[in-house]
């Protein structure tokens, strides 16, 4: 039972990590959607919190080596959004698809905190980003979350 | 007990861990190193002569006495990477570098002043930081004001008088009335001049002139 959750979310991890990969490395615009912050709080709200908290760590790592950022910064959002996501009990795609709209809006302004020294990031700029942010993540979460259900539901019927 | 607090348990070592390999990270060397192009075993002959080239210009500034002492860096990093609020160099305590040098162009165009020297590498918060307030003096009417950080790409001046004659292309000097800049080091040139009714300042927007010069090595005024 435990090795058929492992390998779920193993095959999950390395779709998401593809479509992160993708996304950073061939478009080049400002704000792309983070696939593993959708993730984590989609895993989140199915109640795997513990689960969703160490890979909270481990993505959280692999994603500033992947946009080369501090090491463990990304972690420490991660951490701290998915802990408080935790305590939403939501099951509709609906409402799955407004938290993440609201915990993505959040994701970015703790980001915009932590570069607050920085010229460009000032009020309406963080406001119009953090919204475009939380516009992607909630086209791209039931995109997620249709392919979790298909997906959990294909390794269900393999193994009954 | 415990296992009823199990998910503050997991998010607070978590938590803790990520936090130690943050400051273990921000404190290495290889953070800084990962900015610098140098570090890639990549021969490239032009960039050497252009280097040589740029170099042979700073050493004119000790030859023709503009600057006597004086030390050249090379920028390890820049963030954000346009329009930079703080800039990372190859130099620090071990090179004689300390707390508030002030760093400017090969052109003598300030860039800002040294924030924190580490052992081999110092951060440097440039004009565009919002941290930043220069006293400056407007060369045509020798009015003073101060420039602030934190409205890139411009800076913003502020308290020079509504009546004012400045005007657009006026060039913006240090006063040498802040704590630690000299006097004379050019900042930039006003580009917008912003009346607003019934307010006895005018708003003014400086285009620096730090990102005009070859932004690769610096120079930290002893």
């Amino acid at each position: 039972m435990l090795s058929k959750k492992f390998f779920i979310i193993l095959e999950e991890i390395l779709v998401i990590s593809i479509f992160q990969y993708f996304f950073i490395s061939v478009f080049k615009f400002k704000i792309i959607p983070s696939f593993y912050l959708i993730y984590l709080l989609l895993l989140s709200f199915r109640k795997e919190t513990e689960v969703a908290l160490f890979l909270c760590f481990i993505l959280g790592l692999f994603n500033d080596l992947l946009t080369n950022e501090i090491l463990g910064i990304t972690s420490i959002r991660f951490l701290l959004i998915v802990y408080f996501s935790s305590f939403f009990v939501v099951k509709s795609i609906k409402s799955k698809g407004t938290l993440i709209f609201i915990f993505s809006f959040l994701y970015f302004v703790l980001i915009a905190f932590g570069k607050v020294n920085e010229s460009f990031w000032e009020g309406k700029i963080i406001l119009k980003y953090s919204v475009l942010f939380s516009m992607y993540n909630f086209i791209s979460s039931v995109i997620i979350e249709t392919l979790m259900n298909q997906n959990r539901k294909k390794w269900i019927g393999r193994y009954s | 007990m415990l296992w009823r607090l199990r998910k503050e348990l997991i998010f607070l070592f978590f938590l803790i861990l990520s936090y130690y390999i943050k400051k273990n990270s921000l404190n290495s060397s290889s953070y800084i190193s990962s900015f610098n192009p140098d570090t890639k075993n990549v021969i490239n002959y032009e960039e050497i002569i252009n280097e040589n080239k740029r170099l042979r210009e700073i050493l004119n500034l000790k030859e023709k006495r503009i600057l006597t002492n004086f030390k050249v860096a090379e920028i390890a990093g820049l963030n954000p990477p346009i329009f930079p609020a703080e800039i990372f160099i190859d130099k620090g305590k071990k090179d004689g570098l300390s707390d508030n040098d002030i760093v400017v162009t090969k052109n003598i165009f300030l860039i800002g002043k040294i924030e924190k020297v580490y052992d081999s590498y110092s951060k440097i918060i440039s004009l565009f930081h919002k941290k930043t307030k220069i006293s400056v003096i407007v060369a045509s009417t020798k009015e003073i004001g101060i420039v602030e950080g934190g409205y890139g790409p411009f800076l913003l001046l502020k308290y020079i008088p509504y009546d004012s004659k400045v005007k657009i292309g006026d060039e913006i000097f240090t006063s040498g009335f802040s704590e630690y800049y000299y006097s004379g080091l050019k900042i930039g040139k006003v580009i917008k001049i912003i009346k607003i009714p019934n307010s006895l300042f005018l708003k003014i927007y400086i285009k620096p002139y730090m990102l005009t010069d070859n932004f690769k090595e610096v120079i930290i005024v002893k």
